[in-house]
């Protein structure tokens, strides 16, 4: 009998590895464990302190390892969205320049770099390709010599297309030299091979929840110090004030240092990608993949998937419904559908129909994908009829 | 010095005849439910000197009980009190030390008023003002004195039994207690205005079960959640609430694939009142509810309504017919619905509609479409799957 034979119709489906992924079993063991023992406040010169402090510096010099730079340089942070605000408002300098953030950036980016705007700075949105590619050619028009920040996203996190940061940074040391490099590799970190000594950033974020370790605890990698959001009591060599988790932070470390371990997860991953496309692709043949074609540009774990002939919010709901976990691309708001901004930055409109994004994990099982294909096409045939000849523009 | 006695006096019962103590005890019980439901346990509720009194097991229950005494029907207004010795003395003393501490905000009015129930007190009313307001404007010596619309007002009482002063009075909803008026079924959605129209409906004694039309997959699990969230609001006022989910995405297909698109809002509307009327008959429930407000949108015109009205023979109330968009929004903040009527989600009056309705819809019209559907068994259905969730 197939070990995956159990998948019925009934199943739950999870491919939303994209939003946040379920915990490693390694990784729960371990962080059950330690949540038991007597740890203190890691700052604290007692016994119990001390063994917290050890554990947290563990984390930081296996973290560090897995990232490719030296421990010194990792603050720990709740998230990828603080440690992407920490490195934005932690690089500004007093006097306000411009700041060049990527069109499909994040919203954590987006909304750091707005707060930046009302203190008047400059901001400049540099273009991106069809597919969500940033060439070298619109990074150079965009960026100027008083450019002090520029934000990058080495894996977008709704069409995962991978950009070539290695390729981009010498563009921009050359043209605004004197800028700092933000990178948000939330998404890419432990899918997408990288070395943050290699990349030329100056700045990277990484968060654990995204790669099967634990919610709350994320990382901020820096080449040089960067000024705190809240001083707190000075944790952190002075850039992130609060007590640190310990245990959280091992936790992460504990998820990079699994998946690392798991040496073909991301040639896995890929080929449970392409076969889920295979399938989407088998029997909503009017659906077509959004941003790169599989390969070396995209997340090994990304499909996204334009399907015509409905809007993508009440698609999600069915999928919902039926217990396939997936995402949309878009928010329908009092009856006028939109796509998100990543995809108005590739000149999506939400007329086009559903954007859906599915996202494998390194636990998803093969057998899931006939069916996860199977009741998204019964969803959009069921759906289809309700909105035959509405999604013109309105 | 902590208030640790709550007294509320009677609005409009007051004015009740023979029946007053059934008015008054449906209170008490509508107080005690909402106070249990809140967690406030261990305190002593009865009605004495023709007041609501509230004395708390312990004293840091009390503004919490404060603020639902504020928001229960039947009550006029509310005061934190103190109580002291039965002497113009005693009770200054008590106010000034009340005042020093309770009126510590920015320069603001004040006055001191007083009520003397007990006509045996040797000061009158007048006389227990001033020489009570002398005193506390020494404390807030510069605070002005205002009579016609002070923003704090020094309370004293002279009840029978004792003496007390206050420094935190409010209003309260007023109207009668949720209950005295009989049952009603409210219209939910998650709009503004529906929440407001259940509020004055209870205002006016009329305890409500609500009905919400819930179209899955068009509409998103967060649409209902947050009208669970308004029919709690509405539930905490009368000890519960029973919400009826009636499933209405059949009944959209329907009428979106072989009706007038013209149409569609105003059929909605005529499925959503049969539908309505049937969850009430069921329940034993004579009246509907709804928050339509005369010529807001296209299906609350006088014909469009008149259309739905003759579909039941329910009596229909709708409190906001005359109140314009800013007067519902200002009860909703007061009632504590605005917040959640914002956040977006869709409803279903949303799906399908095209971008000009028709605002007159001739029911010989509306009827040659609805020809066209199999109606008994559309609702027969929708009845059907209705979920009740108790609140």
């Amino acid at each position: 009998m197939h070990p995956d034979s159990d998948i019925d119709a009934a199943s739950p489906i999870y491919l939303d590895h994209g939003g946040t992924t379920p915990l490693d079993p390694v990784v729960l063991a371990g962080l059950a464990e330690r949540l038991g023992w007597p740890l203190g406040n890691p700052n604290a010169a007692h016994g119990p302190g001390a063994r917290a402090r050890r554990l947290l510096e563990d984390a930081r010099r296996m973290l560090a390892e897995h990232l490719g730079g030296r421990p010194e340089e990792v603050v720990f942070t709740s998230g990828g969205t603080e440690a992407i605000t920490l490195a934005v408002r932690g690089c500004t300098t007093a006097s306000p320049g411009r700041i060049a953030l990527g069109a499909t950036e994040h919203s954590s980016t987006r909304t750091a770099v707005e707060s930046m705007a009302e203190q008047g700075w400059a901001v400049d949105t540099i273009p991106v390709t069809p597919t969500g590619r940033i060439t070298p050619e619109a990074l150079a028009e965009t960026l100027r010599p008083d450019t002090r920040i520029v934000c990058l996203m080495l894996a977008q996190n709704e069409i995962g297309t991978i950009t070539d940061i290695a390729g981009l940074a010498p563009v921009v040391r050359r043209l605004a030299p004197r800028s700092k490099l933000v990178v948000d590799a939330v998404q890419a970190f432990t899918k997408v091979p990288f070395r943050v000594s290699s990349l030329g950033a100056d700045c990277v974020a990484v968060t654990a929840h995204k790669m099967h370790g634990p919610l709350g605890i994320g990382a901020l990698w820096t080449r040089a110090a960067v000024k705190p959001l809240f001083k707190g009591g000075g944790q952190e060599r002075g850039q992130r004030g609060g007590t640190q988790p310990a245990v959280l932070a091992w936790a992460f470390a504990e998820a990079a240092r699994v998946a690392a371990a798991d040496t073909d997860a991301c040639t896995r991953m890929a080929a449970l990608r392409d076969a889920l496309v295979a399938e989407l692709l088998a029997v909503l043949p009017d659906a077509t993949l959004t941003g790169e074609p599989p390969g070396p540009t995209r997340l090994p774990n990304n499909a996204h998937l334009c399907i015509p002939g409905l809007p993508s919010e009440p698609l999600i709901n069915a999928l919902a419904e039926v217990g396939l976990c997936a995402s949309a691309g878009a928010a329908c708001s009092t009856g006028k559908f939109r796509v998100s901004p990543t995809l108005q930055a590739l000149g999506r409109r939400a007329e086009e129909g559903a954007f859906v994004r599915l996202t494998v994990g390194r636990f998803t099982r093969a057998a899931e994908l006939p069916e996860a294909a199977r009741r998204l096409a019964a969803c959009v045939h069921a759906l289809r009829p309700a909105y035959a000849g509405r999604l013109a523009p309105r | 010095m902590q208030p640790d006695l709550l007294i509320a006096r009677f609005g409009e019962l007051w004015l009740k005849g023979d029946n007053r103590h059934q008015f008054t005890a449906r209170l008490q019980k509508n107080l005690a439910g909402a106070l249990r439901a809140a967690g406030l346990r261990g305190g002593q509720l009865r009605i004495h000197e023709a007041r609501m009194m509230w004395e708390p097991g312990n004293a840091s229950d009390l503004p919490a009980a404060f603020e639902i005494f504020r928001n229960t029907p039947g009550l006029a207004n509310v005061s934190a009190c103190v109580r002291a010795p039965k002497n113009i003395e005693a009770l200054g003393d008590a106010a000034v030390e009340l005042v020093r501490q309770t009126w510590t905000g920015p320069q603001s009015t004040f006055v001191c008023r007083a009520r003397r129930v007990d006509k045996h007190f040797p000061e009158n009313g007048p006389l227990i003002e001033r020489t009570i307001g002398d005193r506390i404007g020494h404390v807030v010596s510069n605070w002005r004195v205002d009579l016609r619309t002070p923003a704090h007002t020094l309370l004293v009482e002279i009840l029978r039994d004792f003496a007390c002063v206050s420094a935190t009075n409010a209003d309260c909803v007023g109207g009668l207690p949720v209950g005295t008026a009989g049952r009603g079924l409210l219209l939910l959605s998650g709009g503004l205005d529906s929440p407001v129209a259940g509020f004055l409906a209870q205002k006016r004694g009329c305890e409500l079960d609500a009905v919400y039309f819930h179209s899955p997959p068009y509409i998103p699990e967060a649409s209902r959640e947050k009208v669970e969230a308004l029919a709690r609001n509405l539930a905490a006022r009368q000890g519960g609430l029973r919400l009826h989910v009636a499933h209405f995405t059949e009944i959209q297909n329907a009428i979106h694939s072989a009706c007038d698109p013209k149409l569609t809002v105003i059929l909605y509307r005529r499925f959503m009142y049969r539908i309505a009327a049937a969850i009430a008959e069921r329940a034993g429930i004579q009246t509907l509810c709804t928050g339509e407000s005369l010529g807001q949108v296209a299906s609350q015109t006088l014909e469009n309504l008149r259309t739905v009205d003759r579909l039941t023979d329910k009596l229909t109330l709708r409190p906001l017919i005359g109140q314009d968009k800013s007067e519902i929004v200002a009860v909703a903040h007061r009632i504590g619905t605005y917040e959640t009527s914002i956040l977006p989600a869709e409803d279903c009056c949303t799906l399908f509609v095209p971008r000009h309705p028709a605002v007159r819809a001739p029911e010989g019209v509306l009827e040659a479409n609805e020809a066209k559907l199999d109606v008994q068994a559309l609702i027969d259905e929708a009845l059907a799957r209705t979920v009740v969730v108790q609140l």
